[in-house]
């Protein structure tokens, strides 16, 4: 008998039902449910689409800002008050304002856009994917290389979390960076420094996982049939892990966002002339009663973004198991 | 006096002519004059050290003003210095070499010492400053022309046969080459007396403790116990001043109002310390100023105008350019920068007109007729550009007699080492900024200003082609004091340097080896004007700011004027009305 | 049981030493102000820098230096010496801590009593416009950063600085000794600053626990029983909810009394938080090393005290 593709199947059991007048009873598979009621969630589409907004705008930054504003890095002194120096606030000619040297605000804020999804999107990844990977191989093989694993994972959290990201980053953030010049600062030592924390949660959830997961009965027979370990890591241990991995990068995407936009505060991520909304909120901190839009429209901008990933985070984790939803 | 390390340094009490800023004094009621009550100054950062021998900071010499006495010390007002310890100016002999000093009498040690002061202490507080347990910073550059001191730092403390003592009252000083400025230099805390017999004990270890169990000879002293350890001084937090029940106030014009005097340090973020003086829970700021969003307030309310007051500094801020490696060993390439620089935006970032004037040389209008006039004043500028906001057009020609084709230039990166807080880190994405329009591509590492001289810009061998946070504040008031230190090519060395450039200048060393020696005021004046003029068209370094600086005073004291190197007001002169 | 406790703490005592060799490591190598050249002034010739080097002990190798330190924590519980600030590294942590345990007893009372009550309250009419307006304030409580918070709240409550002068702002904070009611009043505004996201946090988790304890059969059983509704859900449900909230609560205290650096440097509380990012930010090596392994501690000591709890409580859980 030729096997026939799920949608053959549904064809065929709908054909047979409709012949029977029996009512239509659709099956769905787990990634078509989620779909339904992640449809039905209208705040996650709204958080969506403000998100793909965000994107474009990060990506369309450019021409955005020769369009309408100025170049993020160019400095007009003009701008700023003649006796005292300090800076204008919101004007026809900049709608945001600008900074202490006279830098239009409303470019950084969406030049800062670029580097908050860039840290959000790499280091996300990046941690996930080596916490995933150190996470199964402790997990399943076990023995030494799991005590290894896990041994380097607790010195790790045993760091005060903050204090290791500055230390990496204020190590890394002097002329040649680290690790032999490979770790520039500015971005790459931000997304080092995330990814060297972050890899640690995910990597203790997914090996957890692991361990209950290669005692089920498919491993069992996969192996029986004659599987390699990599096989069974990647084809039948990795689908199983798609739930997990999915609901805690929309937990950590956010988190690392807003760590981010705290190392710039703290002056060791992004320095400038490179715009971060962190950096931004860190330079308004002695003016921010006088120049109150410096920190209103970074902070406000970091929010609202944070919010949206927090809001699709939470409305993916309800479409995949919306059993916490009465 | 230490390149600028603190926002704002030192300030030049102006003459009664009031020229420049606003410096309204009020010269303290006499009739009514308040003695009692606590005043409270704020600072950022604690001393460079606490052993008077030690201290080089100018927020340091508030403390040592207060609680030492040098042979000669500052008052308010007054750019020249008055006789402290001693009873009147030193006699100098014909040949410039030999310095008499006369010593008052009834000036006694504070408790536990407690007796009279003798010229052996004077002799014994310089000579300690040549041990290496003390290893003071400045004794090399302004003693080491007395007879038999030492060339590199002793073990122990020496003997300088160059300082005599025939009595208990007069103190001898013999110099090897003749000096005009060695009175100055005399104005600096290590000539306030130290008691042998007592500092022994802690001078002999590696690393002198006297600064922590220091006896005063001022009318305040650090408090104290009963067997000489200091109780009043906890680093980093508070410095607590009493009277020195030992000070005789017939013997002093200073007038000591207060009957306590409280730093308190740690004031990081300059907004919450201006915040503070203006509620009146403090009285005013030691090593910090208001920043210009709060001067900007404060001049706009006419009841907190008043507590202003503005003093000019002695020194400039420039931009300095290393000279020892390409492309800053071509001047033409120097020139462009200095064409370039738009030095009304870098003055806008430290809070624009009100912090001071535009500077077009390094000898500054509080020098007046001490070289400021007769290096051109204001109007000798050699690379003068529009509103002082550069000039790209002219910057393109430099650039294209250096060898760079179409004026825009196309050699390797720069690098830059800058403060990583503001407004140093402002003026250094300015000067990038500025940079940039010729084509110079300019990296910026930022670091803590203690890391960005001990670690880059002081290091001749880690140095970066551009340092744009430097300055210069004279120790003394002499234009040598300004031009020798950093700018003479045999002052470059290999740690500490504070000739960034690192100029050297076969012409220009032997000008300034022929100035140090010159004797007559008004010869003096000329020889180090001329300097100063040859030096700024070299364009080593890009001087943009005479500095003035503001100091916040609470509705509860008199105002006071500053010291003129001190950047603060002197707490000997301030009373609590409040 | 006590094997395991007795593993448990050698293991964190070991993990303390890793800690304190890899900070040692990380900033022993990279530029810092030179505590050489600090001391030796200017024009100081090159032999007097080694001369002071050797004072310091700098100009020994890696290995030696770190030897020394970790003698003199086990033997004397001696920090070592800051030489920017002279000061014994101990002394400045232990001046600083009062503050830092003002501001995270504050606010963890204030998240504690906002936060649970929340949830509850949120899990008992799950979907009502209160239930929905209490998760969305949570949701965005901590989706904002905590230090543009703190602008925020100084900028609308501050004295001298907001809107309406209500409570003491950043940098008024002064000693429970010193003065109570300033005191209080400069704390005021960082306690709530702080406990949003935790309150937040702790709301959501209170909420989605409490759900599911309540689809439980045991609630199902009280309530056929005929108990009242009032009872159910403090008496059994919550207990069931709590039980992971407050272990959580026990790491978050374990951390914040490391020093919540954000909220200090907003506020400019003099607190341990402020002062470890002083020092990292001054590569100020000695007071780095005093500050993490403080912080360290205080992780460790709570995940040692939770897994024994967790122990205690449940037979099954071995490492």
């Amino acid at each position: 008998m030729a096997t026939l593709s799920v949608r053959e199947q549904e064809e065929l059991r709908r054909e047979g039902a409709a012949e029977l007048g029996a009512t239509e009873v659709v099956g769905r598979t787990p990634r078509q449910l989620f779909w339904v009621r992640f449809r039905r969630d209208k705040v996650a589409l709204v958080a969506l689409a403000s998100l793909v907004l965000l994107v474009l705008a990060a990506i369309l930054a450019s021409p955005i800002t020769r369009a309408v504003a100025h170049p993020p890095n160019a400095q007009f002194p003009n701008a700023l008050d003649p006796q005292f120096g300090t800076p204008t606030g919101p004007s026809s000619t900049f709608p945001f304002g600008v900074d202490k040297v006279g830098e239009d605000v409303f470019s950084r804020v969406l030049y800062g856009a670029r580097v908050s999804l860039e840290v959000a999107f790499l280091a996300t990844f990046l941690s996930v994917a080596i916490g995933v990977v150190l996470g199964m191989t402790a997990g399943y093989y076990r023995g030494w290389v799991d005590t290894l694993i896990s041994r380097v994972i607790d010195v790790t959290l045993a760091f005060p979390i903050l204090l290791l990201a500055l230390g990496i980053g204020s190590a890394c953030s002097l002329g040649k960076g680290c690790a032999g010049g490979t770790v520039k600062p500015g971005l790459p030592t931000v997304i080092v420094a995330i990814v060297v924390i972050n890899w640690t949660y995910i990597g203790r959830i997914i090996r957890g996982q692991v361990l209950s997961l290669r005692e089920k009965e498919f491993v069992e027979a996969a192996r029986a049939a004659g599987a390699t370990d990599r096989w069974i890591l990647f084809r039948e241990i990795l689908p199983n892990l798609a739930a997990p991995i999915v609901v805690y990068s929309t937990l950590v995407v956010p988190q690392n966002i807003l760590l981010e936009a705290a190392l710039s505060f703290l002056g060791v991520g992004i320095n400038p002339p490179q715009a971060s909304w962190g950096e931004m909120i860190a330079e308004a901190t002695p003016i921010f009663n006088t120049a109150w839009w410096f920190f209103a429209f970074p902070g406000a901008a970091l929010l609202l973004t944070v919010l949206a990933f927090n809001l699709l985070g939470d409305g993916v984790r309800d479409a995949l198991d919306p059993r916490t939803t009465p | 006096m230490r390149p600028a390390l603190a926002a704002g340094i030192a300030a030049l009490a102006l003459a009664a002519a009031g020229c420049g800023g606003s410096g309204s004094l009020k010269s303290g009621s006499s009739g009514s004059a308040q003695k009692g009550g606590t005043i409270t100054v704020l600072s950022a950062g604690d001393v460079d050290q606490i052993d008077p021998g030690q201290m080089y900071y100018s927020f340091s010499y508030e403390i040592g003003y207060a609680t030492q006495r040098p042979l000669f010390a500052y008052k308010p007002d007054s750019v020249d210095t008055v006789p402290d310890l001693a009873v009147a100016k030193p006699v100098v002999s014909k040949d410039g070499k030999t310095f008499t000093v006369k010593l008052r009498r009834g000036v006694r040690f504070s408790p536990p010492v407690n007796r009279p002061v003798t010229s052996a202490d004077v002799k014994y507080a310089i000579e300690r400053g040549f041990a290496s347990s003390v290893a003071n910073g400045y004794v090399t550059t302004y003693f080491d022309d007395l007879v038999g001191a030492p060339k590199q730092a002793t073990s122990g403390v020496p003997g300088i046969p160059g300082i005599q003592t025939p009595d208990k009252h007069t103190i001898v000083f013999k110099l090897k080459r003749p000096s005009g400025v060695f009175q100055g230099a005399l104005g600096m805390l290590i000539t306030a007396p130290v008691p042998p017999e007592y500092a022994r004990q802690f001078d002999s270890k590696t690393t002198s403790d006297y600064g922590t169990h220091q006896v005063a000879t001022g009318p305040y002293m650090i408090q104290n116990s009963s067997a000489g350890k200091l109780t009043g001084y906890q680093p980093g937090r508070r410095i607590l001043l009493v009277r020195n029940p030992n000070w005789n106030p017939s013997t002093s014009w200073r007038p000591a109002f207060a009957d306590q005097i409280v730093f308190r340090e740690g004031f990081q973020d300059p907004t919450v310390l201006t915040r503070v003086i203006l509620n009146g829970d403090a009285d005013a700021n030691g090593d910090t100023t208001p920043p210009p969003a709060e001067l900007r307030s404060i001049t706009g309310k006419p009841s907190e105008k008043d507590q202003l007051t503005f003093t000019l500094e002695g020194g400039a801020r420039y931009i300095s350019l290393n000279t020892a490696k390409p492309p800053f060993d071509n001047k033409f390439v120097r020139m462009a920068v200095a064409y370039a620089l738009d030095r009304n935006a870098l003055r806008l970032t430290r809070g624009g007109p009100i912090d001071g004037r535009i500077a077009t040389h390094f000898i500054d209008p509080s020098f007046s007729d001490k070289g400021f006039v007769q290096a051109g004043g204001s109007g000798f500028d050699p690379f003068a550009t529009p509103d002082h906001s550069g000039d790209l057009r002219k910057a393109r020609e430099m650039l294209q007699k250096a060898g760079f084709a179409n004026g825009k230039y196309s050699g390797p990166g720069l690098t830059q080492v800058a403060d990583n807080t503001p407004p140093g880190s402002d003026t250094a994405r300015v000067v990038a900024s500025n940079l940039a329009r010729i084509g110079m591509r300019v990296r910026t590492i930022s670091v803590t200003h203690a890391t960005m001289f001990t670690r880059f810009c002081n290091v001749p061998k880690q140095e970066p082609n551009i340092c744009p946070n430097v300055g210069w504040i004279a120790d003394f008031h002499e234009p040598q004091a300004l031009l020798d230190a950093t700018f003479n090519g045999k002052n470059i060395v290999p740690v500490n340097n504070s000739n960034w450039p690192q100029l050297n200048d076969p012409r220009i060393n032997a000008l300034m080896a022929r100035a140090e020696t010159i004797v007559d005021p008004q010869q003096r004046f000329a020889a180090w004007a001329r300097i100063d003029q040859l030096v700024t068209k070299t364009a080593v370094a890009i001087p943009w700011l005479w500095e003035t600086f503001p100091t916040l005073f609470s509705s509860n004291v008199t105002k006071v004027p500053e010291l003129w190197n001190l950047g603060a007001p002197d707490v000997t002169f301030m009373e609590a009305t409040g | 049981m006590t094997a395991y406790v007795v593993r448990r703490v050698l293991w964190g005592v070991a993990l303390l030493l890793i800690v304190s060799f890899l900070t040692f490591a990380i900033f022993y190598l990279f530029p810092s102000a030179d505590p050489t050249a600090l001391r030796a002034g200017r024009s100081a010739t090159p032999q007097l820098i080694a001369q002071i080097r050797h004072q310091l002990g700098l100009d020994k190798p890696f290995y030696d230096q770190y030897w020394i330190y970790v003698k003199g924590i086990v033997l004397h519980f001696d920090l070592g010496f800051s030489y920017q600030n002279d000061e014994a590294v101990r002394t400045q942590i232990l001046s600083r801590l009062p503050a830092t345990i003002s501001l995270a007893a504050g606010a963890f009372a204030v998240w504690i009593a906002v936060g649970i009550p929340t949830g509850v309250i949120s899990a008992i009419r799950p979907r009502t416009p209160l239930d929905r307006l209490s998760m969305g304030g949570a949701l965005v409580a901590i989706s904002a950063p905590v230090y543009w918070l703190g602008l925020v709240a100084l900028f609308l409550f501050a004295k001298g600085t907001g809107k309406l002068q209500w409570f003491g702002g950043a940098g008024s904070y002064v000693p429970l000794t010193d003065d109570p009611g300033q005191w209080l009043s400069s704390l005021v505004l960082p306690w709530f600053v702080l406990a949003a996201a935790f309150a937040a946090f702790y709301a959501r988790m209170t909420r989605a626990n409490m759900i599911e304890t309540m689809s439980e059969d045991y609630i199902r059983t009280a309530r056929a029983k005929g108990l009242p509704e009032r009872r159910v859900i403090l008496r059994h449900a919550l207990r069931g909810a709590l039980t992971p909230i407050l272990t959580i609560a026990g790491l978050d205290i374990g951390l914040l009394l490391g020093g919540a650096v954000l909220t200090e440097t907003v506020f400019n509380i003099p607190g341990v938080g402020r002062f470890a990012y002083d020092s990292i930010i001054n590569s100020d090596l000695p007071s780095i090393q005093g500050t993490v392994l403080f912080g360290a501690f205080f992780i460790i000591l709570a995940n040692l005290v939770v897994d024994v709890l967790y122990a205690v409580l449940d037979p099954r859980i071995r490492y």
